[in-house]
């Protein structure tokens, strides 16, 4: 079965790229194209994408709305940030909110549709730059693990914590693979999961802080 | 009110200072109920075989006088040593008894109810004798050994004269042949007046040096107790213990000499052999320690003199010979040596304490002599020794020495006092001055802080406007104008549009927070150019490790270093024609180091000149103070090493 891709874009010509490339992929099929918020909302809704590409700057509000909205339904979705030059700070901040993979603009056909086909089977790409940010995050951070608030537990296992290490000078995947006598199949579902952890642990954060707040009560 | 009552005050103590100056005045001697004799006779008996003590004296004065008429020859008083002859020889006549004789006669009008009195103010001799008419009135055997220092005086009572009547009155004086004698001038008259003379004489001779002992006595345990509080300061206790020895030197002007053959060997040795010796030693170690200077040897040859003065006296030696002189002699030249050495460290410490005893030690020493030459009968005899009064300046000496230090002591206390009152007064003021300001300063700071963020955003803003201007846009601009021509291949643009953003992102990833860890801005490098260089054919050996903060390196420096990395893999990837490049980083200590190597033909950097490419690599490594080494030979790749400082300090 096709996997079916859902475009949020408001520059058409990128918009025309992206598109283009998913239709050329014999087993994507792009559901929709919206170039503004409420469309994309919508359009969301409507067609339950299995991908969503989505850039952030839309002119109408942020992406990381349309991210969470898709968690919110309970999708199955794999977002994907579109970002000009993987500026990290917003990177993050999506997958905080719920991303899992991004694409750089100016990317070919070929990498996209690669980099779909990758976020689909559970591997997400990585950044240097990000690598080192969430091991600075994940080290210093006190976590929420439930009624004993400032237990410190790692949330990392220490071959995910190997994997950032690697990715944060620079190694490949295919090298952190042969270190850690891995697949570089295996290290890419390592890295996915390292930002669905922190996704859950933003929202453990937001959860702990809203309590201490008085906002929320078990 | 409280200035006039003061002024009352001074006014009434200076009338009554007055009225006792005249009651401590010296009486009047030019009365003319007394006469003072200037000229007399004198008659001197033969020398005679008597020992020198009680017996001898009490035989010597109990025998009548052996005077030939024609012997008496008129003289002079006062006089000075009349006699002086051979050494003494025990053995031989050595003791002699001298007569004065003047004539006084009582006046017509003299109530006989009113008694008289014959006065000699000093006689220095061994003993005297008064009569009157030949008739014995009086003579000093009980005390004769005191004689140098008490006034020969004798009272007549009515029942010894008669108004009108003239009276032979001799002075016999006893005198050893080797020492000689003096006698004062002889004044006969009115007993109330010369009572009071003697009286007067006695008080400055006898009293006040004991006075002045007690006096001294009484410093020497004020100084003790200082010491007591203070046991460092040895000093205290140094002058204690001269003030005990200054005392003991006092008691000759009062304690008569035993006859006791035992108590005048103690006598001799406490009072006047080894007194000096102490005085001498004491003295100069307090003055050493509380002037701060030391010479051991000194000292030493200060406690020997004590130690052997004291074995001599007490010694054999001392009943065969007499050593008098040898201890009086060592005693003053050691005296002399101490007094030097202390003018001699007044002079160069310039302290204004030390200065005054130095002063009062050279007095003491002229006050020394005139009391050794009054005693030596080479001076007037009716003077009085002084000694005990300069012994007490020089007290006073100490004591303003002391009192000048530690009132330096308070003063400075109390100054460092008013010192921290008044700092911590200022303080206070400042924190009520910053309390009262804080909102202003608060904002002031804002207003500074608004400056500094609005200066490096400026900063900032012309650096990218710099880099925009110079690559970005020329680039962007000489493509564009191409375009306009029309002579451009698309393939050309779309490498000249790529190789702009590829700037641009190096420019973006050095604004990074992160930038200062190289480690990660080189992993950002192979994030951006890996895929370009592996779709090149280019085998990446990719050797980096963990390498300290490079903390110094700011933006504008993370873009000279991602520029001079990715331009020496893009010249790799353009001119070397290798099949493998190796990125390594080693960690130096105070430096680290990037090695760039390839394995493509390399080149001879003696022969190629160094191209406009590598003149902006240079002047990149230049910028960001770090040394770039280029090694290569044709065929044998190159490696390019960029060593960079940890910290800028390290940078010599």
């Amino acid at each position: 079965m096709a996997i079916s891709v859902l475009i949020v874009e408001d520059d058409p010509i990128f918009q025309g790229v992206f598109a283009d490339a998913v239709n050329k992929a014999a087993d994507l099929r792009l559901v929709g194209s919206a170039n503004d918020l409420p469309e994309g909302l919508r359009l969301l809704e409507q067609t339950k994408p299995d991908v969503l590409l989505v850039d952030i700057g839309l002119p109408s509000g942020s992406g990381i709305e349309l991210i969470r909205k898709a968690h919110r339904l309970g999708l199955a979705c794999d977002v994907m940030v579109i970002t000009v030059f993987g500026d990290e700070r917003h990177v993050l901040e999506c997958i905080e909110a719920g991303a899992t993979g991004y694409l750089l603009k100016g990317s070919k056909d070929l990498e996209i549709i690669d980099q779909i086909h990758s976020l689909r089977e559970g591997g997400s790409p990585i950044s240097p730059a990000i690598a080192r940010r969430l091991l600075v995050r994940f080290n210093t951070e006190k976590v929420y693990v439930g009624p004993n608030p400032t237990i410190d537990k790692p949330i990392l296992s220490g071959q995910e914590r190997t994997v950032l290490e690697m990715s944060a000078k620079g190694y490949s995947y295919e090298e952190t693979a042969r270190l850690l006598n891995l697949s570089p199949r295996t290290i890419e579902t390592y890295v996915k999961r390292i930002y669905r952890k922190l996704q859950v642990h933003s929202k453990c954060e937001a959860i702990y802080e809203a309590r201490k707040l008085g906002l929320l009560w078990d | 009110m409280s200035k006039m009552l003061i002024r009352l005050a001074a006014i009434l103590g200076a009338w009554q200072l007055f009225g006792l100056l005249l009651l401590l005045s010296p009486p009047d001697s030019t009365n003319e109920k007394v006469i003072r004799f200037e000229q007399a006779s004198r008659c001197r008996e033969k020398a005679g075989l008597y020992p020198l003590n009680g017996e001898g004296i009490a035989a010597m004065l109990d025998q009548p006088p052996q005077i030939q008429q024609d012997c008496w020859q008129p003289v002079t008083l006062p006089e000075n040593n009349p006699i002086q002859e051979a050494k003494v020889d025990l053995n031989h006549p050595h003791l002699v008894r001298t007569w004065y004789r003047v004539h006084y006669r009582v006046p017509d009008d003299w109530p006989v109810t009113k008694p008289l009195m014959i006065f000699v103010p000093r006689v220095i001799a061994n003993a005297w004798q008064i009569k009157i008419q030949g008739q014995p009135v009086a003579d000093n055997r009980s005390d004769w050994r005191s004689t140098w220092n008490r006034p020969v005086s004798a009272p007549l009572f009515a029942n010894q004269f008669q108004p009108g009547q003239t009276l032979d009155i001799d002075v016999a004086i006893i005198a050893s042949l080797a020492e000689g004698f003096s006698i004062a001038r002889i004044s006969v008259g009115d007993a109330t007046i010369l009572g009071r003379q003697k009286a007067f004489r006695e008080y400055f001779q006898v009293v006040m040096p004991q006075a002045l002992s007690a006096v001294i006595l009484l410093l020497g345990l004020f100084f003790l107790s200082f010491w007591l509080a203070r046991r460092a300061e040895t000093e205290y206790l140094l002058l204690a213990f001269a003030s005990v020895a200054l005392a003991v030197l006092n008691l000759r002007y009062t304690l008569t000499q035993p006859d006791n053959p035992g108590l005048d060997r103690w006598y001799d040795a406490l009072i006047i052999d080894s007194a000096v010796p102490w005085i001498n030693c004491l003295v100069y170690l307090f003055i050493a320690r509380f002037a701060n200077f030391s010479f051991p040897w000194v000292e030493r040859i200060l406690w020997l003199h004590v130690f052997v003065i004291n074995l001599i006296t007490f010694s054999p030696i001392s009943l065969q010979y007499d050593t008098s002189l040898i201890k009086g002699a060592t005693s003053f030249l050691i005296g002399i040596v101490v007094k030097v050495i202390v003018v001699w460290q007044a002079i160069i410490s310039q302290k204004i304490g030390l200065r005054i005893i130095a002063v009062l030690l050279v007095i003491g020493l002229f006050v020394g002599f005139h009391d050794i030459a009054l005693n030596l009968n080479l001076i007037n005899p009716e003077g009085i020794y002084i000694g005990p009064y300069s012994v007490l300046a020089l007290f006073a000496g100490f004591l303003y020495a002391i009192q000048r230090r530690y009132v330096a002591a308070i003063n400075g206390k109390e100054r460092l006092n008013a010192d921290l009152t008044k700092r911590l007064a200022e303080r206070e003021a400042l924190m009520q001055r910053l309390t009262e300001s804080e909102a202003e300063l608060r904002c002031q700071q804002c207003r500074l802080l608004k400056l500094e963020r609005a200066q490096t955003l400026a900063e900032e803003r012309h650096r990218l406007m710099h880099d925009m201007h110079d690559g970005l846009g020329s680039t962007l601009l000489t493509t564009l104008a191409a375009i306009e021509k029309n002579n451009l291949p698309q393939q050309a643009v779309a490498d000249a549009l790529r190789s702009c953003i590829e700037d641009l992102r190096l420019v973006i990833d050095s604004l990074e927070p992160t930038a200062n860890d190289l480690v990660t801005l080189l992993a950002t490098i192979r994030y951006r150019l890996g895929q370009r260089l592996e779709s090149a054919g280019l085998e990446l050996k990719w050797e980096i490790n963990d390498l300290p903060p490079l903390l110094w390196l700011e933006p504008p420096d993370a873009l000279n270093m991602l520029r001079l990395v990715q331009e020496a893999l893009v010249n790799i990837l353009k001119h070397a024609k290798a099949s493998s490049v190796r990125v390594a980083t080693r960690d130096l200590g105070q430096q680290v180091e990037i090695q760039i190597e390839d394995n493509g033909m390399g080149f001879d950097p003696q022969t190629v000149a160094p191209g406009r490419g590598m003149l902006s690599q240079t002047r990149r490594a230049e910028r960001l103070g770090s040394e770039l080494q280029i090694e290569s030979r044709p065929g044998q790749g190159t490696l390019v090493r960029l060593i960079l400082p940890v910290s800028k300090d390290s940078r010599a």
